[in-house]
């Protein structure tokens, strides 16, 4: 499918076809709801599904970005989760990507640091989570005073013509970027970090869900205007 | 069955389970059941995000009743992001 790069299968394609396919069902049997929040599932051939995002909440609607999943060789290791252009399915690069997925969250020493295991979020002050959860950005105003908050990008490169990758835990390229050995797969495996719902989930509310309208910049130009010119 | 007690689905990272509810209940007792139901005992409730059909996340700690939650709903419960970003 598209311009995705094969993996190559290890394990019986059988167990991930037939987990490939849950993932799909699953996501169909909701679909009315899906969407209603902009979710499309556009295409699903194992191993690849690509879902439709869209910006549910302005007017007009617009198709935001693909999200091309590569489900080879799951669950023995985790899907491929790449931004793409929803027409041609080419991954976009760090310098074309619609949306990075900002997240608000503090810095760390915002709050005391407290052992915690793989995969477990420092928590925020639940008003302030709830602040920022229905409020979002505009909550910010409400909150600074408090906290001091930094939005980290979930999408992360190392330069402009890199293909990001989503730098979540269930992810494969999170898995397999040296900065995340210490976070392996296995520790997520069956907590559910890599089902297709929960990350068109995350993928959405930090993308689409965030956006509720259009900007529009106008460059004004200021040029003579010539009358008719003399014979 | 009276009005106070009812039946919802809760959607579980894409699977649905039916649980009966009880109008005065905290809707974090159901997250649990929802999550033991589905074998999901990995993550602790508290990394899970519940939000209704509309995509409004729902806060676990308030009543079915305060929530708004009736009849017949359609919940959705999901993992949340945890650690990520700008560690790459």
């Amino acid at each position: 499918m598209g311009a995705a790069v094969a993996e190559r299968q290890y394990v019986d394609p059988a167990v991930s076809r037939r987990k490939f396919d849950r993932e799909i069902a699953e996501f169909r049997a909701e679909a009315v709801e899906y969407g209603r929040r902009g979710w499309f599932l556009a295409d699903a051939r194992f191993p690849h599904a690509l879902v439709v995002l869209s910006t549910a909440k302005t007017q007009p609607i617009s198709v935001l970005c693909g999200v091309l999943f590569d489900y080879s060789n799951y669950d023995a290791a985790p899907p491929s989760v790449r931004l793409v252009h929803p027409l041609t399915r080419e991954p976009y690069k760090w310098s074309e990507v619609p949306t990075r997925l900002p997240r608000l969250s503090p810095p760390p020493d915002a709050v005391p640091a407290v052992a915690q295991p793989p995969g477990v979020q420092q928590p925020l002050p639940p008003e302030l989570a709830q602040a920022l959860a229905q409020g979002g950005a505009q909550a910010l105003g409400q909150v600074g005073a408090q906290v001091t908050l930094q939005a980290q990008p979930l999408m992360q490169a190392h330069g402009d013509d890199d293909i990001p990758f989503l730098c979540l835990a269930g992810v494969r390229e999170y898995h397999e970027h040296p900065a995340h050995t210490g976070d392996p797969w296995e520790s997520h495996r069956r907590s559910g970090a890599g089902r297709l719902v929960r990350l068109v989930q995350i993928i959405s509310k930090y993308g689409p869900e965030t956006i509720d309208g259009f900007e529009v910049q106008l460059t004004p130009q200021i040029r003579f205007r010539f009358g008719v010119p003399p014979g | 069955m009276s009005d106070r007690d009812f039946g919802i689905d809760i959607v579980v990272n894409g699977k649905p389970e039916h649980l009966k509810v009880h109008i005065d209940q905290p809707m974090e007792r159901y997250v649990k059941e929802a999550l033991e139901r589905s074998g999901n005992s990995g993550q602790p409730p508290e990394q899970w995000e519940l939000r209704d059909a509309t995509g409004r996340i729902l806060d676990a700690s308030k009543t079915v009743g305060q929530s708004g939650i009736k009849k017949g709903a359609k919940l959705f419960l999901n993992l949340k992001a945890g650690v990520g970003g700008g560690r790459g």
